[in-house]
């Protein structure tokens, strides 16, 4: 590693801008990869959809619009202060920074708090399709295939916020010691890229399942 | 990027005051998004539901996660995801709306 105008520069890069090129041409491709990922669970709701529009509307009927609203709200807050800390970190604010993404993953337990109390009232409602359990939904078929889209897409996109604030946690804990001010804002910003990708999902996920 | 260590005070800002007021805008457009759910809309509920979802995105890639100060390569990257993502719907719905 080598010093320029006060930058950590890992030794493949000639230039900081090269280097940051890369660190953005990277995370951006791999968030194509999880957009991907996702994008193939979102076309077979689509098609289930397209030719059951009535059914999934019935089944949607049984969402908690209010908790999927105030989630959305959640995460939306949350993406405020990711973008917020890494502004402030660039420039050298570490409590700031600190206060931010405190609030981040606070924000980021939040929202699985009330997607668990959401999964726990369709528990009680008797709405989860899983072997051992008793399914209560009495609609045609494609409704349950309703549910089994609801689990698949809510479950994976908490995995993913789960990933996000454990990642948070440990850039906090980078932003405490602050030993290269310049390389904790980079982490700052990555860790935010990611975390912002997964606001974008749940910004399709909301009115997929919860405003059908 | 503003080197570590500069600090202007935090009221004279301009991008802290560009982020929150984006953050409203996303808010606002969230309460839309909701109260459309109680309008019978019929068959443009998806419409308005995934044009606002679309839009909230945009704000989000653009502002949140700086794509309009990233270069051409990266902007690049970042919208092949969604070109992918727009050939499979499009496919897919190709196939389904015309059965």
């Amino acid at each position: 590693m080598s010093p320029q105008a006060g930058v950590t520069i890992q030794t493949q890069f000639e230039t900081a801008a090269q280097q940051r090129e890369a660190d953005q041409l990277g995370m951006w491709l791999f968030l194509a990869t999880e957009a991907l990922l996702f994008g193939g669970i979102f076309a077979g709701y689509l098609g289930y959809r397209v030719l059951h529009p009535e059914t999934f509307a019935a089944a949607a009927a049984h969402m908690k619009v209010g908790l999927g609203t105030l989630n959305t709200a959640v995460l939306l807050t949350s993406s405020l202060t990711v973008a917020l800390a890494h502004h402030l970190v660039q420039q050298g604010r570490r409590r700031a920074t600190l206060v931010l993404l405190g609030a981040t993953i606070a924000l980021g337990c939040a929202f699985l708090a009330i997607k668990a109390l959401e999964y726990t009232l369709e528990f009680r409602e008797g709405l989860m399709p899983l072997p051992g359990l008793e399914f209560r939904y009495d609609g045609p078929p494609p409704g349950q295939m309703f549910f089994n889209l609801y689990y698949t897409m809510t479950g994976l996109h908490a995995l993913h916020l789960t990933v996000a604030v454990v990642m948070m946690a440990v850039i906090f804990v980078l932003v405490w010691r602050w030993r290269t001010p310049d390389r904790q804002a980079r982490q700052v910003e990555m860790a935010g890229l990611y975390w912002h990708f997964v606001d974008i999902v749940w910004l399709f996920v909301y009115p997929a399942l919860y405003l059908v | 990027m503003t080197s570590p260590g500069t600090t202007t005070p935090l009221r004279h800002d301009r991008q802290l005051w560009l982020l929150s007021a984006i953050f409203l805008l996303l808010q606002a457009l969230l309460l839309i998004t909701w109260g459309a759910h109680y309008v019978p809309l019929g068959a443009f509920t998806p419409v308005v539901n995934f044009g606002i979802a679309i839009i909230k995105t945009l704000l989000v890639a653009i502002f949140f996660m700086q794509l309009r100060a990233e270069s051409g390569l990266v902007r690049a990257a970042a919208g092949l995801g969604g070109l992918w993502l727009l050939i499979l719907f499009t496919l897919l719905l190709a196939d389904y709306l015309t059965r």
